[in-house]
């Protein structure tokens, strides 16, 4: 396991993170669903996985919560845009690989 | 660490000096992982970070605690992270980072606006994060020292008055040299002083005082500030064998 914060035991941010983040996958599906209703937990999802993914080196992860965070921060964001859509998708698709390269890293997969 | 300032000199440029002694650091931060990473930055760097996962908590402590610095996320989930920094900025004078993901320019004028000193976007670097925390500590020392007033325990030692206050507030008098020696243990927590450190403030260097003299004031102080050796908790000057005294905020 890699870490990429000065004096965090790695295996302890990756702990962390995957106790955190290990069922959010199916959170993350389950707000889509609830369209305009479940916004605030995707702007939350987002806006947590725009900071996490960095400190655990996860970069794609980190790429696409921020862009993500910055569409659903938006005032006039409509949750069935194409736009929403598309970076929901690859939000969903990066966090379901960087569980999957933490578990690798950290002996647990 | 920074040598004690043996001679009460104006304190050095922020860009130039070392990082100061260290803090005691507050940190509220309800992801796991970035309150971790956030905690593992500043201990590294030398400071005493006490980390929350709510702004409740963390409200009542800064009142009990009266920390340097405090780093505020500003989505918690019980408290509007701006209304929190207000409350903060309204309990004392320690310093306040936001780290937010929040990074428009409203949120960001916005979170200065409330009484923040610094403002941090996510995802922080973390030896950015460290730098700014050193700065912002070199200020607030600068302007408690310019307050003249040094918080411990509940105890309170006013410079401009010479006066030592109890946490019920009663005055307790002290000497010339009592006072000497507890305003350079306090400026400087948690860093060994030697006897002859201490000394040289105590009388310029002029005197012909022995080490037992720091050993006598540091006894007298205990006995002033009930500082007394109990099971499980360090006295506040606590004796550093070989070296001298060094003054042990609460709780650490």
């Amino acid at each position: 396991v890699t870490g990429a914060v000065s004096g965090a035991p790695p295996a302890e941010l990756a702990r962390l993170f995957l106790e955190r983040y290990g069922a959010a996958p199916g959170r993350l599906r389950r707000a889509r669903s609830r369209g305009a209703e479940g916004m605030a937990t995707l702007q939350q999802l987002a806006h947590d996985l725009k900071g996490t993914a960095p400190l655990l080196e996860l970069a794609a992860l980190a790429a696409a919560a921020a862009s993500t965070a910055a569409l659903l921060h938006s005032p006039d964001v409509d949750p069935r845009s194409q736009a929403v859509r598309a970076a929901l998708d690859r939000l969903e698709t990066t966090l379901s690989d960087a569980l999957v390269a933490v578990r690798e890293r950290s002996g647990t997969a | 660490v920074v040598p004690p300032a043996m001679n009460g000199s104006a304190e050095p440029c922020p860009c130039e000096a070392p990082a100061p002694a260290r803090a005691r650091v507050f940190v509220v931060e309800d992801e796991p992982v970035q309150r971790a990473a956030l905690v593992a930055c500043l201990r590294d760097a030398g400071h005493t970070v006490t980390a929350f996962a709510d702004g409740r908590h963390l409200l009542r402590r800064v009142a009990e605690e009266d920390p340097e610095l405090v780093l505020v996320d500003l989505r918690l989930p019980d408290a509007d992270g701006l209304e929190l920094v207000r409350a903060i900025r309204g309990q004392g004078d320690c310093g306040v980072i936001v780290v937010t993901a929040r990074d428009g320019v409203t949120d960001r004028v916005i979170g200065l606006e409330c009484g923040a000193d610094d403002y941090v976007v996510k995802p922080f670097e973390p030896r950015e994060l460290v730098t700014r925390a050193r700065n912002l500590l070199h200020r607030v020392r600068r302007q408690r020292g310019r307050n003249q007033g040094l918080r411990f325990a509940g105890w309170f030692l006013d410079r401009r008055t010479r006066l030592l206050r109890d946490p019920g507030g009663r005055p307790v008098p002290l000497s010339g040299s009592e006072f000497r020696l507890l305003t350079l243990l306090l400026e400087h927590p948690g860093e060994p002083l030697s006897r002859q450190q201490l000394l040289m403030h105590l009388h310029d260097q002029r005197s012909t005082a022995s080490d037992r003299t720091v050993d006598v004031l540091v006894s007298k102080l205990r006995q002033k500030l009930g500082d007394v050796q109990q099971a499980g908790r360090s006295r506040l000057i606590a004796t550093i064998r070989g070296v001298g005294y060094a003054f042990q905020p609460p709780g650490e």
